[in-house]
């Protein structure tokens, strides 16, 4: 293999965006440490598959990798019961900039129990209508309308008169689910039914809803969704942006049944580190990342996944540019150089000044925008405890920041 | 490799966009996206995700006329000794056509004044 080459294969494997479908299948993924969201979420959903989950993390911190192993995991030990698990990214079948989310989430189940129900649905059943009606309600329908047709003359009495409804001064403690959705539900429950039998589950892992940081437009997603889903019997997962942990958008959490927090792995601790030292070891051998290089980038990635191979690859550039055969520690430097400056780009002097309290003193409370964009954008990092930290790459920059942030 | 420029007016609600419709951009090949340093200070704000996928690969061109000397020496120095000859065997081997497809020896042909033979197939090409 030449230079080229060997860096070329090096360069494959360390892919922050790769597909995190593609990683699994190909034995890069690595159990982190400690309780892992993936095993809890797995056995809670094998005991409890009707229930509710919110899955909250990090950009880059490896949610989706968590949800897919969960889904997997769940699959191989509900496999003898014959339950239903899907995993359903959300952003390939709905526009995440869509004004309305109402119904999607049912909408997509309802297209999976239809697609499971194939050939087993009789004509002119009950289940077949289902089968239509959530199709209908998944992608619309087109019919014909008479002109002068808004008045349904059927409901008219004969002295001409109509009946209203005049609500009472009691209200219902529950909003009750919008009409269609309440229909729609029926059908679920009917086609999950005929697919899968009255004694067996099925459990759905929704992602990228974390998307949607607009909490509103999240909660339109899943509120009426969840209610809808949960009573005909089908377990939820859903992925949802970091901010949530947090502030006053916490209260979203309030519609799950459980909240799951998948924080970065602490470099600082052996377990930590031995997980981040593994996931570089299934990426690249020895020959090309020696060992030297290994405990340098678990602690300059602060233990977000992306960020470690974002680093890995930028070392191997450093290292591929300056004519190395091999990442040397001297690589490993410049790309944690250039990874905290590029941390530093857009930081306003409030913020630098609360990222300097907080690498003091470990202090920090969220009181709003400011707080909460220092951790969606990564500069502040969470770890068990909860402890916060600034981003090991960009803490060494904050006392030179005027001339970084020129 | 796609090189993306002009992209200089894009602000805020742009950028949201980009970092929701992230998953359309990937591609097999590489892309380069050339802006000014104040959208790219938007990135991290209002296209956090998006940010986080290329924040390791960001460079910053430092626009000179020339390379200093000394690095280009340094440079020069490094290309020959990895690939075992000189510059006008490199010369000779780029009008026979003979020469390795890489990135290296683009630059060493540009570096050495003959930036006109990189690709060259053979002679008369």
């Amino acid at each position: 293999m030449t230079r080229l080459q060997r860096f070329r294969a090096y360069m494959a494997r360390m892919n922050p965006v790769a597909d995190p479908e593609t990683a699994l299948r190909e034995g890069l993924y690595v159990d982190p440490p400690g309780r892992t969201v993936a095993n809890a979420l797995a056995t809670r959903l094998e005991l409890e598959p009707t229930s509710t989950h919110l899955v909250l993390g990090g950009i880059g911190s490896g949610k989706t990798s968590e949800v897919l192993r969960a889904a997997a995991r769940t699959k191989g030990s509900v496999a003898d019961a014959g339950d239903l698990v899907e995993y359903c990214d959300v952003s390939r079948f709905h526009d995440v900039q869509s004004e309305s989310w109402t119904g999607v989430l049912t909408a997509l189940v309802g297209l999976s129990l239809a697609d499971a129900c194939r050939g087993l649905v009789p004509p002119k059943t009950p289940e077949a209508a289902a089968v239509r009606a959530v199709r209908h309600y998944a992608h619309g329908r087109t019919r014909r309308r008479f002109p002068d047709d808004d008045f349904d003359f059927s409901i008219a009495h004969d002295d001409g008169s109509v009946t209203e409804h005049v609500a009472g001064v009691l209200k219902a403690p529950d909003k009750p689910l919008p009409d269609e959705l309440a229909g729609v539900a029926a059908h679920i429950r009917l086609l999950k039914n005929a697919c899968l039998g009255e004694h067996k589950q099925a459990i759905f892992l929704f992602d990228s809803l974390d998307r949607l940081a607009d909490p509103e437009r999240f909660r339109e997603a899943v509120e009426d969704d969840l209610r809808a889903l949960k009573s005909v019997g089908i377990g939820v997962v859903v992925v949802g942006p970091i901010r949530f942990m947090a502030g006053v958008d916490r209260a979203i959490a309030n519609l799950f049944d459980e909240t799951h927090y998948h924080l970065a792995a602490e470099p600082a601790r052996p377990e930590g580190h031995d997980f981040l030292v593994e996931v570089l070891r299934r990426r690249a051998g020895s020959e090309m990342l020696p060992d030297a290089c290994l405990e340098p980038l678990a602690r300059a990635s602060g233990g977000v996944l992306r960020d470690l191979i974002s680093l890995a690859k930028r070392a191997g550039e450093e290292a591929y540019a300056f004519g190395n055969d091999y990442v040397t520690p001297e690589d490993v430097a410049r790309a944690a150089d250039a990874f905290g400056r590029a941390l530093a780009v857009g930081l306003d002097d409030a913020q630098v000044k609360l990222l300097r309290h907080i690498r003091k003193t470990g202090g920090f409370v969220i009181r709003g925008e400011r707080e909460l964009s220092l951790i969606e954008t990564g500069r502040v990092l969470l770890y068990e405890g909860p402890r916060w930290v600034v981003h090991p790459t960009l803490a060494p920059l904050l006392d030179a920041m005027p001339e970084v942030a020129a | 490799m796609l090189v993306l420029h002009g992209l200089d007016e894009f602000g805020p609600r742009d950028l949201r966009q980009v970092d929701m419709y992230r998953s359309r951009l990937i591609r097999e090949q590489p892309t380069v996206l050339v802006l000014a340093e104040p959208v790219v200070a938007l990135f991290p704000e209002h296209a956090p995700n998006f940010w986080s996928w290329v924040r390791a690969s960001t460079f910053r061109a430092i626009l000179e006329d020339t390379l200093p000397e000394e690095d280009r020496e340094q440079r020069l120095a490094a290309m020959r000794e990895h690939f075992g000859f000189n510059d006008e065997e490199l010369v000779r081997r780029a009008l026979d056509g003979s020469l390795p497809d890489e990135p290296d020896i683009a630059e060493w042909l540009v570096l050495i004044g003959r930036g006109e033979l990189v690709g060259r197939r053979g002679p008369g090409t």
